[in-house]
C-alpha cells in the first residue's frame, strides 16, 4: 500500500491506537505483524522472501560470531552475501546481464540465446538486502553483537516505515531500539506529525505535479524535441526525483517518530552544494554511506595510490548505479558520477594550493555571489546526470541512449521562446530550493514560535488539500 | 498590543469601505457602469447585461469577502490571547491555531465559490478551467433579469455544436441561453448536474445527445466536481454505486466537505499556470490526432448496450422527470458523433438510443424531440467528437429556427411573443 493512499491512513489508523495501548515486547510483536500485513498487501507471494532471507541472516550473525575460526566466520560472511546478492540478482538483474551477454556475443559474431525470467521485482528488495548485508558483514566486523532475539531482528529488517524505499538503516542505529523499550516524547510527536505532513507536501504538491511534466517531456518522440524547453523538463525531474524520494523518507521518519523510532536523515540540502562528494554527504546519505562503508573503504578507499584510487570510485559509483536500476542508462549515470567525483579530486589536487580563485564581488551585500554561482553551476552538472537517470525509465520502445543524446542536443541550443510549462515548474522548483536552504530548520518544527507552527500547519494542509495530485502515482524509488 | 494595531487597522479600514459602500455604492456602481459598459460586457462575453448591477454586486461580494477574512484574523487573535494566559498548553496552542485556521479558511472557501468575485479572480482566458467557467456561466446566468431562460447541459460535445452567443443574437436573448456544459458528462452527470441548476429557473432545457451519452460508461470527473450532501441519496440506489466510480463520490464528498479539494484544479492551474495543469489533456488530445480510423475503432470496442447503458437510460428519465415537475420544457437534439468512430459501433446502438427517446417524448409532455437533425459528415468534424466552427455556425442557426418553431407551442408568452412576430415577418 501507497504512503499516499486511504487504505494507508486506515492501516494507521488501526496500528497506532494498538501500538500505544502495548508494552514493549507486545509492541514488536505488533509492528512485525503489522509490516507483513504492509509488505503483504501488494504481494504476499513475496513476503516469503522477506521473511525467508531475512530468518537466513539472523541465523547467519549468530553463526558468525558463535564460531571462533576467522576462516569459517569468513566462509559464513561469504554466503549471507552471496544469498542476499544471489537474491537481488535473481530478480533484478538476471534478464539484464542475460541480454547483454547476448548482445555481446552477438557482436563478436556468436549467436546465443539465454532464458529470461518472467518474474516481478519484489517491492524493496534492494533495500532489505542491503539492510540485512549491513548487519552480517557489521557482526563479521565486531562492531555489534548478535541479537538473539528473532523477533527484534526480524522488526529491524521488515519495520515498514522504511521497509520498501528505505532510509537503509545500520542495524547498529536500530536493533537497539528495537531491543529497548522505548519512550514517546511530545518533541517526536509534534516533530513526527510535521515531518509526516512535510513529506506529503513534497510528494502530493511538487513531486507528483513536476512528475506530469517529466513524464510528458520523456514521452515525447525523438528527435526532434518539439516546442518544449529541454532544461525545464530535466528540472522538473531533478526535483521530482528530490521531492519524492525526500518526501518518502520524511514520511518514513515521522511514522517512526511517532512509535519513538529514530530514522536516520537521509536527505539534506543536495541541491545547495557547489561539488560531488558534497552532494553525497546530502542525497540518498543512507546508500552513499553504504557504499562508503561496505564497499568503497575494504576496497581500499583513499589509501591507495591515486588511479587505485579513482578506479575504487568508479567502481563504487557505477554498482551505486546498478542498485537502482538493471539498465544501461544507469550504469551511465553511476559512471558519470564517478566520473565527477575523479575530476574533483584531481581538480583539488591539481590546484588546491596553487590557485585560489577569488570570489567576484557579492552583488548582495552578506550574500556570497560567488558560492551561488558555483551552487547554480553544479546543480545543471548534477541535472545533466538526472538525464541518464530518468532516461533509464523510458518506454519500452524508446532507446535510452538516444533520448540522452536527443535531450544532450535540445540542452546545448538556446531556446527560442520560453514554454508554457515555466511558470508552474519554476515555481515549485523553487519551493524545493527554499525547502532544501531551510532544511535544518525543517527538522526542529517543535522549537518554532507558536504562531509559526500553526500558519506553517495550515499552509501545508491547504497546500496539500488544494494543489495535490490524488490519482495514486507510486513513489519513484518503490521499483528500485 | 502591536499585533493588535494592524487588525484595528484592517477592522477600521473594513467598516470605512462598508459605509462607503451602503451610502454611496449604487450611484458609484451607476456612474462606473456609464463609463465602462463597454468593458464590462466586453470581460464578461455579453453575459452581464446589468453592468450598473453587475458592478453594485462586485463590490458587495469584495467586501463580504474581505470581512470574513478579517473575522478569521480576529478568531485567532483571540485564540492567542486565551492560550497567553496558560504558557503550559503551547501544544494545544497551535492545535487549536492549526485546525480552526483549516476549517475556517475553508469556511470563507465555500462562501466565495458562491460569488462572481471570487470565480472572476480565477479566470484565464481561453485557458479558464472547466469548473471556473461552469460556475462563472452559472453566477451570471443568475444574476441575468431575463424571465425567459434557456439552459445547454450536457458534455463538451454540447459546447462545440452549438454556440450560445450566436443563439442569443439570433434570438434576441429570448430566450436568454447560457451554456452549462461540464465535459465528460453522461446522462447520470447532466442529471446531477441540472439539480445545481434548478434556482435559476429555466424555461428551457436543451441537451445535444449521442451515443457518448449512454453508451460509453461513466467516469468520475463530473460526480467529483458537483456531488454534494445533498445528493446522498443517490448512493442508496444500488445500480448509482454500482456503475458511477467510487472515486466520484468520494472525490465529491471530501470536496463538499472541504471545499479546496474541490477547488485543487482551479488553484493548481491558476498558482501554476495552464501549462502544468493541462498536461493530462495535451498528452489526450495528442494520442487522439495519431490516426483517427485506429483510435475510433479502439474507442467504439467500449460503446454497447449493457447494464451500464440501462443505468444511464433511467438516469436520464429521472432527468426528465426532475424538468417535468421544475415546468421545465427538454429540447432534445438527437444527435451524433463523427462517422468514422460511430462506423463501428455496434448496429442495434443507435435504434435502441432512438427507442428509448421516442418512449420518453411520449411518456413526458415537457419533451420536444428532435430527430432530423442535419447529418454532419467526417469533414465537419475536428476530432471523433468535436465538430469544426463553420459547422457549429450552421447548427446553431438550425437550433435557433427549431427554438422558434418550438416555442409557438410554449406556454411562455414572452418566447412565443417573439416566435409569432418572427412568423409573421
Amino acid at each position: 500500500m501507497l504512503f499516499n493512499s486511504v487504505t494507508f491512513l486506515i492501516f494507521l489508523a488501526i496500528v497506532l491506537p494498538l501500538y500505544y495501548r502495548l508494552q514493549h515486547r507486545g509492541q514488536n510483536w505488533m509492528l512485525l505483524a503489522a509490516s507483513y500485513v504492509f509488505y503483504g498487501w501488494w504481494d504476499a507471494r513475496f513476503l516469503a522472501l522477506l521473511i525467508g532471507s531475512s530468518v537466513f541472516d539472523f541465523y547467519c550473525g549468530i553463526w558468525i560470531e558463535s564460531v571462533s575460526e576467522p576462516k569459517q566466520k569468513k566462509w559464513l560472511l561469504a554466503g549471507s552475501i552471496m544469498v542476499n546478492m544471489g537474491i537481488l540478482c535473481a530478480f533484478k538483474y538476471f534478464n539484464f546481464f542475460a541480454e547483454s551477454l547476448q548482445l555481446l556475443l552477438a557482436k563478436f559474431g556468436h549467436q546465443a540465446s539465454f532464458p529470461t525470467l518472467h518474474i516481478i521485482l519484489p517491492l524493496g528488495i534492494s533495500f532489505y538486502t542491503f539492510l540485512s548485508m549491513s548487519y552480517t558483514i557489521d557482526v563479521y566486523r565486531g562492531e555489534m553483537k548478535a541479537t538473539r532475539n528473532p523477533i527484534d531482528y526480524l522488526l529491524f529488517v521488515a519495520f515498514f516505515p522504511h521497509l520498501v524505499a528505505g532510509p537503509i538503516v545500520r542495524a547498529s542505529y536500530l536493533l537497539p531500539q528495537c531491543a529497548r523499550p522505548r519512550t514517546i516524547k511530545s518533541t517526536a510527536v509534534i516533530n513526527g506529525f510535521w515531518l509526516i505532513l512535510l513529506g506529503y507536501f513534497k510528494k502530493v504538491v511538487i513531486g507528483d505535479r513536476l512528475a506530469q511534466v517529466a513524464d510528458w517531456g520523456f514521452s515525447q518522440p525523438f528527435p526532434p524535441f518539439s516546442d518544449a524547453n529541454a532544461w525545464l523538463i530535466v528540472y522538473a525531474f531533478a526535483f521530482q526525483i528530490y521531492a519524492d524520494f525526500s518526501g518518502y523518507s520524511d514520511i518514513a521518519r515521522g511514522l517512526a517518530k511517532l512509535m519513538g523510532f529514530e530514522l536516520v536523515e537521509n536527505f539534506k540540502a543536495p541541491y545547495l552544494v557547489s561539488n560531488p562528494p558534497a552532494f553525497w554527504r546530502n542525497w540518498h546519505i543512507s546508500l552513499s554511506t553504504w557504499l562508503r562503508d561496505y564497499l568503497y573503504i575494504p576496497m581500499g578507499g583513499n589509501r591507495c595510490r591515486p588511479p587505485r584510487i579513482y578506479f575504487n570510485l568508479l567502481v563504487t559509483m557505477v554498482l551505486g548505479g546498478l542498485w537502482h536500476g538493471a539498465g544501461a542508462a544507469y550504469i551511465l549515470w553511476g559512471f558519470y558520477h564517478g566520473a565527477l567525483l575523479i575530476v574533483h579530486r584531481l581538480w583539488n589536487q591539481m590546484f588546491r594550493k596553487k590557485i585560489e580563485p577569488a570570489d567576484p564581488p557579492d552583488l548582495i551585500p552578506g550574500i556570497k555571489t560567488g558560492r551561488i554561482i558555483r551552487i547554480v553551476l553544479f546543480f545543471h552538472v548534477t541535472c545533466i546526470g538526472w538525464l541518464f537517470f530518468r532516461a533509464g525509465a523510458s518506454p519500452a520502445n524508446f532507446d535510452q541512449i538516444s533520448v540522452v543524446k536527443g535531450y544532450l542536443r535540445s540542452m546545448a541550443t538556446t531556446p527560442h521562446r520560453i514554454n508554457a510549462l515555466a511558470v508552474g515548474v519554476l515555481l515549485l522548483c523553487g519551493v524545493g530550493f527554499a525547502l532544501q536552504w531551510k532544511n535544518d530548520l525543517m527538522m526542529k518544527f517543535y522549537l518554532w514560535p507558536v504562531r509559526w507552527q500553526a500558519a506553517s500547519v495550515v499552509a501545508t494542509l491547504l497546500a496539500i488539500a488544494g494543489l495535490g495530485v490524488f490519482e495514486g502515482a507510486q513513489f519513484i524509488y518503490f521499483q528500485f | 498590543m502591536k499585533r493588535f494595531r494592524y487588525i484595528w487597522l484592517c477592522t477600521f479600514g473594513l467598516l470605512f469601505f462598508w459605509l462607503i459602500y451602503l451610502v454611496w455604492g449604487l450611484p458609484a456602481s451607476k456612474d462606473l457602469a456609464a463609463r465602462f459598459s463597454g468593458a464590462v460586457l466586453r470581460v464578461t462575453q455579453g453575459k452581464a447585461t446589468n453592468p450598473a448591477l453587475f458592478i453594485h454586486r462586485r463590490f458587495f461580494e469584495g467586501l463580504c469577502l474581505t470581512t470574513l477574512l478579517v473575522a478569521w484574523f480576529w478568531w485567532h487573535l483571540g485564540v492567542t490571547q486565551v492560550f497567553s494566559k496558560k504558557p503550559e498548553k503551547r501544544t494545544l496552542h497551535w492545535v487549536v491555531h492549526s485546525v480552526s485556521g483549516f476549517l475556517l479558511f475553508n469556511l470563507w472557501l465555500g462562501f466565495a465559490m458562491q460569488t462572481t468575485f471570487f470565480w472572476g479572480l480565477m479566470w484565464q482566458g481561453n485557458d479558464t478551467q472547466n469548473l471556473t467557467r461552469f460556475h462563472l456561466k452559472r453566477l451570471l446566468f443568475a444574476e441575468n433579469q431575463s424571465t425567459a431562460k434557456a439552459a445547454i447541459l450536457g458534455s463538451s460535445q454540447s459546447r462545440a455544436q452549438i454556440d450560445e452567443e450566436l443563439l442569443n443574437k439570433l434570438l434576441q436573448s429570448q430566450p436568454r441561453t447560457e451554456e452549462l456544459h461540464f465535459p465528460g458528462s453522461n446522462a447520470y452527470d447532466i442529471w446531477l448536474i441540472h439539480r445545481k441548476i434548478t434556482k435559476l429557473h429555466p424555461r428551457w432545457i436543451i441537451v445535444y445527445l449521442s451515443e457518448s451519452t449512454f453508451y460509453s460508461g461513466n467516469h468520475h470527473d463530473v460526480a467529483a466536481n458537483f456531488f454534494q450532501f445533498s445528493d446522498v441519496g443517490d448512493l442508496l440506489a444500488k445500480d448509482v454505486r454500482a456503475h458511477v466510480p467510487h472515486k466520484g463520490f468520494g472525490y465529491g464528498l471530501l470536496g463538499a466537505a472541504l471545499p479546496i479539494f474541490r477547488l485543487r484544479e482551479v488553484l493548481s492551474q491558476r498558482l501554476l499556470g495552464s501549462g502544468i495543469n493541462q498536461l493530462k489533456q495535451r498528452q489526450y488530445d495528442e494520442k487522439f490526432s495519431e490516426n483517427l480510423n485506429s483510435t475510433a475503432q479502439r474507442i467504439a470496442e467500449g460503446y454497447r448496450i449493457d447494464k451500464s447503458s440501462e443505468f444511464e437510460i433511467r438516469a436520464f428519465s429521472n432527468f426528465v422527470s426532475d424538468c417535468e415537475q421544475g415546468n421545465e420544457r427538454v429540447l432534445i437534439l438527437t444527435g451524433q458523433l463523427n462517422p468514422i468512430l460511430s462506423q463501428h459501433f455496434d448496429p442495434a446502438i443507435r435504434p435502441h438510443m432512438l427507442s428509448f427517446l421516442q418512449k420518453l417524448r411520449d411518456q413526458h409532455s415537457n419533451i420536444v424531440l428532435v430527430e432530423d437533425l442535419p447529418f454532419q459528415s467526417p469533414a465537419d468534424y475536428e476530432d471523433l467528437t468535436h465538430v469544426k466552427n463553420e459547422t457549429e455556425i450552421k447548427f446553431t442557426e438550425w437550433v435557433s429556427k427549431i427554438l422558434l418553431r418550438s416555442a409557438l407551442e410554449s406556454p411562455d408568452s414572452t418566447v412565443t411573443q417573439k416566435a409569432k412576430s418572427e412568423n409573421t415577418n
